[in-house]
């Protein structure tokens, strides 16, 4: 029988959002990423680069089981389904389509491909469950997938979890050290109630979908700002703190004393080709109160300090034997200790991700230009917002994804007006 | 200077950009191209601050700075005298 790969601590924590998701009524932690193409790839070059992709990496066509208290992937053989469809919608309404219809992971693959095909516009979409994949794994997998078949053999070298790698390389005396940190970071974070966006709406929810996309030129004027508010290493602050600023605009709906908004690291160096499977990431929480936040410039200057500080003392890896010891705790219990503070509200205000800038080796997918890339995800309630940042082609993109009747489509609208205000802002 | 240039060149091949062998990346190559990001960046800088006891001024992380290990070598040869 093919062994089990147990998940890395990363994973597990991925997988008890996967739980949460659904106690919200909703299908679990899927997420989309998709290549928008002009024209139409060749079928044939698709089909057998999937077959390819799914030889490559037999996770990819798992099934997740338990065993014992752990959970881990039983490798299948077969390949990972890619469906055809005729599509004359939105992108939008294509990616909340497949995230809504989307299974439970235990019974359902964790990644397909979906290639949608509309009369001018076609969209190749990965799906796939959190706990298998990272957005950065995905990527990696596009990559291969549009590759020449002769360079895909270099995402196909080394698939161990970089999050276990580090945890074996630490003495137990250090691992407790940086896990102490963790925990008094999260009490520090746990002193101010972090203010939400969102209220819960009367019926079932429903994922939806909004993108905020910039011109080249847009994009340069923000990168240009961001460089002088937060410096050359502060893009990322940048983007949190528009994020910020744009809903202190809106105004919570839960009144807390702050924004605190989750933000992770991927553990790969920049251009890795490997590890492709599995979460690669350690992620850390920025934090402002609703006074710094209203002051533009006091709230770059604070998340630069604060995120410096955190780098200082090593709490950018402070949460990794954090997510070790959540492996051994019930999903429940642990999904209290990442979600509750102490005062009984939810910690994130909302989800947060810079995925950077999408630049892949070839320009083409089975000859159809790349022409756009678009990502989604499913996401707890609260804070029933998720907002991921990526650049491609020189235009920033903020992706929204957001639980309907929680927000509603007016809301967004003025969210997004006022985060591009911010994002423009000198 | 040997061993500032060995250091940062360990810390930021090992960390923050990949080579598929590490020996042939110069110190005129790209760390942009390479995969340097903007929280790499930052981590490099406190990287630095760290492992050599200095403060580098913010106003001198410019791209041309710390575009090559040679060219940040030399940076932070600079900020130890």
């Amino acid at each position: 029988m093919t062994p089990l790969v147990h998940l890395n601590p990363a994973d597990h924590f991925l997988l008890t959002m996967d739980r949460e998701i659904r106690k919200s009524g909703l299908p679990g932690a899927w997420c989309a990423f998709a290549l928008e193409l002009d024209g139409e790839p060749d079928g044939d070059a698709l089909q057998a680069g999937v077959a390819d992709l799914s030889r490559r990496f037999p996770l990819l066509d798992s099934r997740l089981v338990t065993q014992g208290r752990r959970f881990a992937w039983r490798p299948g053989k077969e390949t990972v389904p890619l469906h055809r469809h005729s599509w004359d919608g939105s992108v939008g309404s294509a990616l909340t389509e497949l995230l809504n219809g989307a299974g439970d992971v235990f019974s359902h693959p964790p990644l397909d491909f979906h290639w949608l095909r509309g009369a001018d516009r076609n969209l190749l979409v990965a799906r796939w469950c959190h706990p298998l994949l990272d957005a950065g794994g995905v990527k990696r997998l596009f990559d291969c997938l549009t590759a020449d078949p002769r360079e895909r053999d270099r995402y196909h070298g080394r698939q161990a979890s970089l999050v276990n790698q580090r945890l074996a390389a630490w003495s137990w005396r250090r691992r407790l050290s940086l896990m102490w940190r963790g925990k008094r970071h999260n009490d520090r974070i746990d002193r101010q109630v972090s203010s939400q966006p969102a209220r819960p709406g009367k019926g079932a929810r429903r994922l939806r979908h909004a993108l905020l996309r910039l011109s080249e030129a847009e994009t340069r004027r923000i990168l240009a700002s961001a460089r002088r508010h937060v410096g050359l290493g502060g893009q990322t602050l940048y983007f949190l703190g528009c994020l910020m600023r744009a809903l202190e605009a809106m105004g919570p709906a839960v009144r807390g004393d702050a924004w605190c908004i989750p933000y992770a690291f991927d553990l790969r160096p920049g251009n890795a080709p490997t590890p492709v499977t599995g979460n690669q990431v350690a992620a850390l929480f920025a934090q402002a109160d609703h006074t710094v936040t209203r002051d533009r410039d006091a709230l770059f200057r604070h998340l630069r300090t604060q995120h410096a500080e955190a780098i200082r003392r090593e709490l950018d890896q402070a949460y990794l034997p954090l997510m070790w010891l959540g492996q051994w705790l019930s999903l429940d219990r642990y999904a209290r200790i990442l979600r509750r503070q102490k005062s009984g509200g939810e910690r994130a205000s909302t989800w947060f991700s810079d995925v950077g800038e999408v630049r892949f080796r070839r320009s083409d997918c089975c000859g159809a230009p790349i022409v756009g890339v678009h990502h989604a995800c499913q996401v707890t309630a609260p804070p029933s917002l998720a907002v991921l940042f990526a650049r491609f082609a020189d235009r920033l993109q903020a992706s929204i994804s957001y639980l309907h009747p929680d927000l509603e489509a007016a809301w967004i609208d003025r969210f997004q007006r006022h985060l591009r205000h911010e994002l423009l802002a000198d | 200077m040997n061993d500032i240039r060995s250091r940062l060149r360990e810390f930021v091949l090992g960390e923050l950009v990949y080579c598929e062998d590490p020996h042939t990346f110069g110190d005129d190559d790209d760390l942009f191209e390479a995969g340097l990001d903007s929280l790499g960046i930052m981590r490099l800088i406190m990287f630095a601050e760290r492992e050599f006891d200095i403060t580098l001024p913010d106003t001198e992380i410019e791209p041309d700075t710390i575009r090559t290990l040679g060219r940040l070598t030399r940076w932070i040869e600079s900020q130890c005298r």
